[in-house]
């Protein structure tokens, strides 16, 4: 019974070692074990919600509807003019500029980036969230500082919108506003203490600009949750590069040209301040005397045989990757 | 000799499972599940959230649409969706009758093809029972912080009620110090619990301005 018990003794502290290796071996895995490696989502159409939804990789129970992307490779954006008293227009151009460079610059592997380019177009007069179906469109991003337009929401911080297209999926304007009129405390990049992140913040929401939902992987950008005072949204995580790669895969066939003129052109004024547009020469046709209308007509039409065409194997790219 | 060797196996098999495991991290099931999409918002508690809104129903949403409408900061897409209010668990001081059938305005949703996606927004699904924080100004009833307003009520394994979070909570910012937001203290709830926590603070909101 003694030498029993002795032999167990001698078994228990020769396995020492090896259960504190088990254990350090656990606590290592656990810290230094990457997060879930695809948890992204994407924003959808969702036809069966009448709404906005998305779809997630790994896929998740309620996912549903058609992506949303931006068709063009290059996309412009704006600030309005005014930007905030609590942080400048050059300040706010910096920072939207580094978000912005931040998702564009992912790695993808092999030292390629997404194939979609965003170009800073400027400071804007415009400070309403619109898309105009007739008239010209800019994506702005806008600081309200003297009233938030959304009753009983003075504890949202920022909100973006994208229009799209509900049976492509196409991305057609997306505008940004961000609520200095509720919440004081808005900080840059080397401010301290550090309360609003801008950075974060802007990185963040230019993510759902892109069309990337929310997360689902702790650590990500585009996760839920962020405490005030972190910056730890400002860098993206192999989760969020994994989504945007998705979305913009880098082997897309690159225009050699960037144009970032949004849908029915580009203007600095709001809808409402624009003249009304052009009549499209309709009445022409019917008449069949305007030079120029029929071989104008035919290049419009190979023009939009071309975008078809373009689209079609956008789509069959992303199916095969 | 045979722990000696299940250690040592052990040892050697732990952490590239841990690596290569699909599904949730363990950080993210120490999180708790995540609401599915949004922006950027302040987490409201309770005291805050039952403050501001003039309404608290469980409500069942029925018929939607969406139109174009003129807001102060822009043209946009709005749905309005038709609740059958079950029970008005709150009122606001001073606020009038709810009605038993209100129309309640909700940013984005689709017309004529083109859709609008507002991260953050509360996503009442036709049919849906649900928790909601409202707030009326003129006319018109908006749902109290959005999302953070917004919980679907839906029945557990054992057939109980209980509280879920909305779909498209948003990213959400925790307030520094110890504040307990509205949607930790109701998420997961049985549904009556959650109303006597809501029936509580009102009341003591109440006894406050008296």
């Amino acid at each position: 019974m003694k030498r029993r018990s002795e032999r167990a003794r001698r078994g228990l502290t020769g396995a020492l070692p090896l259960v504190l290796g088990l254990v350090v071996g656990l606590v290592l895995g656990l810290v230094l074990a990457p997060e879930t490696a695809s948890a992204y989502c994407r924003t959808t159409s969702c036809e069966a919600m009448e709404a906005a939804w998305q779809v997630c990789t790994p896929p998740a129970a309620d996912d549903c509807g058609k992506v949303l992307y931006w068709p063009k490779q290059c996309v412009g954006f704006t600030l309005q003019k005014d930007a905030s008293s609590q942080v400048s227009l050059d300040e706010a151009e910096a920072v939207f500029t580094k978000a912005f460079e931040k998702w564009m610059n992912a790695d993808c592997g092999a030292g390629e980036h997404p194939s979609i380019k965003l170009e800073y177009m400027g400071p804007v007069e415009c400070d309403q969230q619109e898309y105009d179906k007739k008239k010209a469109n800019a994506n702005v991003i806008m600081f309200r500082d003297d009233s938030w337009s959304y009753t009983g929401t003075a504890n949202i911080l920022a909100l973006t919108t994208v229009t799209y297209n509900t049976e492509s999926g196409e991305i057609y304007d997306a505008d940004m506003e961000l609520n200095t009129a509720d919440n004081q405390g808005f900080t840059l990049e080397d401010e301290q203490p550090v309360k609003f992140d801008l950075l974060s913040i802007a990185t963040h929401e230019t993510g759902h600009f892109l069309g990337l939902a929310h997360s689902h992987s702790g650590d990500a950008t585009m996760f839920t949750d962020y405490k005030a005072g972190s910056t730890t949204l400002r860098d993206l995580t192999a989760d969020d590069i994994a989504g945007i790669c998705a979305i913009y895969p880098p082997n897309e066939p690159k225009s050699e040209t960037c144009d970032t003129e949004p849908r029915h052109g580009f203007s600095e004024l709001c809808a409402v301040d624009q003249p009304p547009p052009e009549e499209p020469g309709c009445g022409c046709l019917v008449a069949g005397t305007e030079r120029g209308t029929l071989p104008g007509l035919a290049a419009l039409l190979g023009l939009s045989a071309l975008a078809r065409h373009r689209r079609a194997r956008r789509r069959e790219t992303r199916r095969e990757s | 000799m045979r722990l000696r060797a299940i250690a040592a196996a052990s040892l050697l098999l732990l952490p590239p499972l841990l690596v290569l495991s699909p599904g949730p991290s363990l950080r993210d099931l120490a999180r708790g599940p995540a609401p599915a999409e949004a922006s950027v918002s302040v987490l409201l508690s309770l005291d805050e959230i039952v403050a501001a809104s003039t309404y608290v129903v469980v409500g069942t949403a029925s018929e939607k649409k969406s139109q174009w409408e003129d807001l102060p900061g822009g043209r946009r897409i709005v749905t309005y969706t038709k609740l059958k209010i079950d029970k008005v668990v709150a009122t606001g001081s001073g606020a009038g009758s709810c009605g038993s059938e209100v129309w309640v305005r909700t940013l984005g949703g689709t017309v004529d093809k083109l859709g609008q996606a507002v991260s953050g927004e509360a996503q009442i699904a036709g049919g849906s029972k649900s928790v909601l924080f409202l707030m009326k100004r003129g006319d018109v009833l908006t749902v109290t912080g959005m999302a953070q307003g917004h919980y679907p009520v839906t029945a557990d394994d054992k057939g109980v009620s209980r509280l879920r979070g909305s779909p498209d909570a948003g990213t959400q910012l925790r307030q520094a110090g110890p504040i307990l937001a509205a949607r930790d203290l109701l998420v997961g709830k049985t549904l009556d619990a959650a109303l006597s926590s809501i029936t509580t603070a009102r009341k003591t909101l109440d006894e406050k301005k008296k």
